[in-house]
């Protein structure tokens, strides 16, 4: 109780709430500019946490995940461009309903549902991520392997274009994360004699690189073909977020089924490592498509089908810090950008930290909490002026934001090695996105591979060469085991089902060579 | 049988990934025997299963091929624009890295945002360089009273000869 009501306090203080507000409007900013995720703001803004206290950073770092999951959201319904890729199936009504004059209908019901969502998983991480956590705390090295295999195999079999790459993906993560000392013998290992790299591969460069630097490539990409197209003079204006009527208290307790099935569908999914809040957005989606007493309004401009992907895209933020805080696994880029930042700060997640530092636990609850009024509030207030900033030209954005990745990683590190590791790996990440390797493993298998190697080290040391008996004595372990190879199973098979659903709708293509068609 | 862009990045990887392999207990100091249980393990396992997924994605993409009448249907395109976009942002992030400490932050930081804008869609001179010294304007006052971080701005005295 005094933890609680300490972390309460702390999380009141005026440092965190400013650190929020900040947080929520950079979110909210980043989300509803095109390309530009709450994931990649974590990365550019992270380094400025450094100087931070606990409570402070993880404050304004919530605050940007928070506000960039609505964000996205506001060019989704006042241009079809989802400014994140959760928005995407907000596009699907809220354009319709701005088109027919509602955009202010459509923006609000987006903000109230993707708050109520949210608030709905922060009260459930109250309730589950405590007695979770004593759980955890009986995990031994056997059972941290495992749960970790299983989180590194959902994700790779569920973020990239198929399981081998996912997989591909992971294991240059793990690979990565092994440069350093050895955390067993401390002796080096694949430092090529660079002293700098005695410490590891460091994860905000890396990041930066990855998601910052490597889209502005996109940009440079997109511009240069670009320019054998015509002027975009012709591209129709973007709606005003102000135009049409508000949304009335009522109107919107008319859909609180449609906000408390996808809240319920967002929380599940987020404690899940690898599916994420786009996915979570569409089964919200459909599920209130197939729920609805008028399912042929979906698609037309129903704000049920802008209520429901927000409130389960909103409420996957709640549901992976479960995973997070109880375990140590995140499951999601921006859950594993977090990770990195609370480990900068002297967190480590996982279930040790609810009995050495319930007070911080309690604060991080109160924060996430909190934060949703903040989201409401500058949601409310900067609608208006965010549909204006949208309309932004590509090139100012992403010279910026290439300006950013260099002088943060820069002024963090003050190392310019730190920025050589960032250009190398923002060509490694293009790649990786060309070549549909997925970015999410790589990063999961980068920030769990140091945990991991302990666990799987020493699970292997005390099994004293019979790994299979001594798994065989624990049951956690061996659920986890077995849950892995039913989750490999279950994605090579659902892969092959679509390879052969392509092969045969290829076959019935007519042959570019002959010129004739199929029968 | 043609190679598609994809097979051959999955090549590349698996040929890398089986150079380093083989280079990996150079690169570990003790006991550095390959998939001891010592610190080779975990570095040589991601690489096996780099090197043997690769090597099936190939062999698995080189029979689905011999059976599809388009095996370039899902193919990679690596062309001109991809190669711009990639040089474009090295070349001139490697520039920001080499010329930072010796020509000093503010020149460095105005040539990287004014170039990137041309090379990303901008075609006002005067937009290119107001939006360019104001961002760096900016930053560099956010370094420097936000979070105490001092940049060297300008040239240092060694570049002149001083």
């Amino acid at each position: 109780m005094d933890a609680l009501l300490a972390g309460i306090q702390n999380a009141f203080a005026l440092g965190p709430l400013l650190a929020i507000a900040a947080g929520v409007s950079i979110g909210i900013f980043m989300g509803a500019v095109p390309g530009l995720t709450a994931a990649m703001a974590i990365a550019l803004l992270a380094p400025i946490t450094f100087g931070m206290d606990p409570l402070t950073a993880v404050a304004f770092l919530i605050g940007i995940y928070k506000g960039g999951t609505f964000g996205g959201s506001i060019s989704a319904i006042l241009l079809n461009v989802p400014g994140s890729p959760e928005a995407t199936a907000t596009a699907f009504d809220g354009y319709p309903l701005s088109k027919s004059g509602r955009a202010k209908q459509a923006l609000q019901m987006a903000l109230f549902a993707s708050v109520c969502g949210a608030i709905l998983a922060d009260l459930m991480l109250y309730a589950v991520a405590g007695p979770f956590s004593k759980i955890a705390l009986k995990f031994g090295p056997a059972e941290l392997t495992f749960v970790v295999l299983f989180a590194f195999t959902f994700v790779a079999g569920l973020t990239g274009g198929s399981l081998a790459r996912g997989l591909i993906a992971c294991a240059f993560g793990v690979l990565c994360a092994m440069v350093g000392l050895d955390p067993m013998s401390a002796s080096p290992r694949m430092t090529f004699g660079i002293v700098e790299l005695l410490d590891g591969l460091p994860l905000i460069p890396i990041a930066i690189g990855m998601l910052g630097l490597a889209e502005v490539m996109v940009a440079a990409e997109r511009a240069f073909l670009r320019r054998k197209e015509v002027s975009s003079d012709t591209e129709s204006s973007p709606i005003s977020a102000t135009s049409g009527p508000h949304l009335s208290l009522p109107e919107f307790a008319r859909h609180w089924k449609t906000v408390l099935r996808s809240s319920l569908i967002g929380s599940a999914i987020g404690a899940l490592p690898g599916i994420g809040a786009s996915l979570a957005a569409f089964i919200g989606y459909g599920t209130a498509q197939k729920y609805s007493k008028t399912p042929e309004k979906f698609g037309k401009g129903t704000l049920d089908g802008v209520a429901a992907p927000e409130a389960a895209n909103s409420a996957v933020v709640g549901g992976s810090f479960v995973p997070l805080l109880t375990l140590g696994i995140p499951g999601n880029v921006t859950t594993a950008l977090l990770i990195g930042t609370f480990l900068v700060h002297g967190i480590e997640p996982g279930p040790h930290v609810f009995k050495t530092e319930p007070a911080l636990i309690y604060g991080i609850f109160t924060i996430l909490f909190v934060a949703n009024f903040f989201n409401l509030a500058i949601g409310l207030m900067g609608s208006g002026l965010y549909a204006h900033i949208v309309k932004a030209p590509e090139y100012v954005s992403y010279s910026i934001i290439g300006l950013t990745c260099m002088t943060g990683v820069f002024a963090s590190t003050n190392s310019i090695v730190s920025l050589y590791i960032m250009i190398i790996f923002a060509v490694i990440g293009y790649l990786m996105k060309k070549f549909d390797y997925s970015f999410v493993a790589f990063l999961i298998g980068f920030v769990l591979a140091p945990e991991f190697e302990v666990s799987f080290r020493s699970f292997l040391l005390v099994a004293q060469g019979d790994p299979l008996g001594l798994l065989m004595t624990r049951p956690i372990a061996l659920a986890f085991c077995l849950l892995t190879i039913v989750a490999v199973l279950r994605i090579v098979w659902s892969e092959h089902q679509r390879r052969t659903r392509s092969a045969t709708s290829l076959k019935n293509t007519p042959d570019p060579s002959s010129g004739q068609k199929n029968p | 049988m043609p190679l598609t862009n994809r097979n051959i990045a999955s090549i590349v990887i698996a040929v890398l990934s089986g150079f380093a392999l083989w280079l990996l207990p150079d690169h570990v100091r003790g006991d550095n025997r390959l998939f001891g249980s010592n610190g080779t393990l975990l570095p040589a396992l991601a690489l096996a299963i780099i090197l043997g997924l690769s090597a099936l994605e190939v062999l698995q993409s080189l029979l689905a091929a011999r059976r599809s009448r388009m095996p370039h249907a899902e193919d990679v395109a690596i062309g001109r624009a991809a190669l711009f976009g990639m040089l474009l942002v090295t070349l001139l992030a490697g520039v920001f890295a080499v010329l930072l400490r010796p020509v000093g932050y503010v020149p460095v930081a105005l040539l990287l945002v004014s170039a990137l804008m041309v090379g990303t869609g901008g075609r006002r001179p005067l937009v290119v360089l107001a939006v360019s010294a104001v961002a760096v304007a900016i930053l560099v006052v956010g370094l420097r009273f936000g979070l105490g971080v001092h940049l060297q701005l300008w040239p240092s005295a060694n570049l002149w000869g001083g």
